[in-house]
């Protein structure tokens, strides 16, 4: 969520409502359970880590309300967050999602590549995975096991696919 | 070391003005004798007419071709066939096997056709469908064989005059999951043994057995992933010709010198920089149970 937010604000500044709505536009139903508070706490504490600074915009006919911008320190670990490829056994589809969302709308990455870097992690494991497979005898318990990871990886790389075909469309 | 195969701006593009499909476009690609080379992509990418280019099965608009050190991108239609013949054995999704004949004569069918005489077909079909474990099929008709049985015959087939080069468009395109585990053990077999393969495959399963997999778009290699040191070259240095191929996240995709991995399996591959990552199963790892437990 931090590093979510963070990349959001790399293209402006932006109030944390306008955030908010962001991230519902592109979650839709997922984005539901995303309240307020969320957004706000996470920017508070981005804040503190002097990731973000904030300043006060003063409105005439409303209460004054914060507009939040990254720090240099925040924008560095924006790029950080880019460029690293995420090595969790499985990673989560919904933060690799977002990742790429924010990485279209703040300009800073080219989805598409994150994409392609992610496709060469996932096939190094499922070559490793198969060959484990491989190595057992065919109707064997364990090579059933496998075969789950296998299926699951495979599974994984065709949502991959599907992600860089939405992307590479929009940038034609 | 020479290629075996090289393409050079490889190019082929159908229909005119609007309607311009660049299907292959300047592609350069060198395969290593006894290299396995996976090419996947979107379907429309242009892998599969990449590949009908590679084969001699269609001419290009443009660009070299090399097999084995001969010019063969401008070959009469004659001549391509003989290639073909002699040189590169094909592989398809819809297995193209004849009906009326027995697995047997299938795989005798290539070898006759270049001039081996009956008893010396007969002698290389049968070591071919032992070797692709169906010797007990060899009188069937492809119809009174599964999926993935009629796949390994047609295997054998494009093995009986041991051609340099196997090409394979979509082997698995037409199997369910346990006869492509038939089929991907047996390609994984032949890259064990150093055959020169190229596959062209939207299977991931299928790809992850190349020791090399180059991804297309529109036409063109956009990517590239080195997944094991070819197992015929044990002193193949990799060279990368395409700019965006190299993987900057350093886990040894890529360039020669990090290159030192065994290839015995369950040693992982990689440069050893993963080490000390997180519990997942990154590639620069050692390949144990820990790291598989994570995905299972």
């Amino acid at each position: 969520m931090q590093d979510v937010v963070l990349a959001l604000l790399a293209k402006e500044p932006a109030h944390g409502y306008q955030l908010r709505a962001r991230l519902q536009e592109a979650l839709g139903p997922l984005g539901d359970g995303l309240n307020a508070g969320q957004v706000y706490v996470t920017l508070r504490r981005l804040e503190k880590a002097g990731l973000v600074s904030a300043r006060v915009v003063g409105q005439t006919d409303r209460p004054d309300r914060k507009v939040y911008e990254l720090t240099p320190a925040g924008q560095e670990r924006v790029a950080g967050w880019l460029a690293d490829v995420d090595r969790a056994s499985r990673p989560a589809p919904t933060d690799f999602y977002l990742k790429l969302v924010a990485a279209a709308w703040s300009g800073l990455a080219d989805p598409v590549d994150i994409v392609d870097a992610q496709r060469r992690e996932l096939l190094r494991r499922l070559a490793d995975v198969q060959r484990a497979a491989l190595a057992q005898p065919p109707g064997s318990g364990p090579a059933l096991l496998l075969e789950g990871a296998v299926l699951r990886l495979q599974a994984d790389l065709r949502w991959l696919d599907s992600c860089a075909a939405h992307w590479a469309d929009r940038e034609k | 070391m020479e290629p075996i195969l090289r393409a050079s701006r490889l190019r082929k593009h159908y229909g005119t003005g609007t309607g311009l499909v660049r299907a292959v476009d300047e592609v350069d690609l060198d395969v290593a004798s006894g290299e396995a080379v996976g090419i996947i992509g979107p379907s429309g990418c242009g892998k599969s007419t990449l590949l009908h280019l590679l084969g001699a099965l269609d001419r290009p608009d443009g660009g070299w071709l090399w097999l084995g050190g001969e010019r063969i991108d401008r070959l009469s239609e004659t001549a391509a066939a003989r290639l073909r013949r002699r040189s590169i054995g094909f592989v398809f999704q819809a297995f193209h096997l004849v009906d009326e004949l027995t697995a047997r004569e299938n795989v005798e069918l290539p070898a006759l056709l270049a001039g081996a005489s009956p008893r010396a077909a007969r002698r290389r079909a049968t070591a071919l469908l032992e070797r692709v474990g169906l010797a007990d099929r060899a009188g069937h008709l492809p119809a009174m064989l599964s999926g993935g049985q009629r796949q390994r015959v047609a295997v054998a087939r494009a093995l009986v005059n041991d051609p340099a080069l196997l090409l394979a468009d979509e082997p698995t395109g037409n199997l369910d999951t346990a006869a492509t585990s038939e089929v991907l053990r047996l390609f994984d077999d032949l890259r064990a043994e150093g055959r020169t393969l190229v596959i062209v495959t939207h299977d991931s399963r299928i790809a992850a057995a190349a020791d090399r997999l180059i991804t297309m778009r529109d036409g063109a290699f956009v990517d590239e992933t080195i997944l094991r040191r070819p197992s015929g070259n044990p002193s193949f240095g990799y060279a990368i010709r395409h700019g965006s191929t190299d993987d900057d996240s350093g886990l040894g995709s890529g360039l020669g010198d990090d290159f030192g991995l065994p290839d015995a399996p369950g040693l992982g591959h990689g440069d050893g920089s993963g080490s000390g990552r997180d519990s997942g199963f990154g590639s620069g790892h050692g390949f144990g149970l820990g790291a598989i437990s994570g995905l299972v």
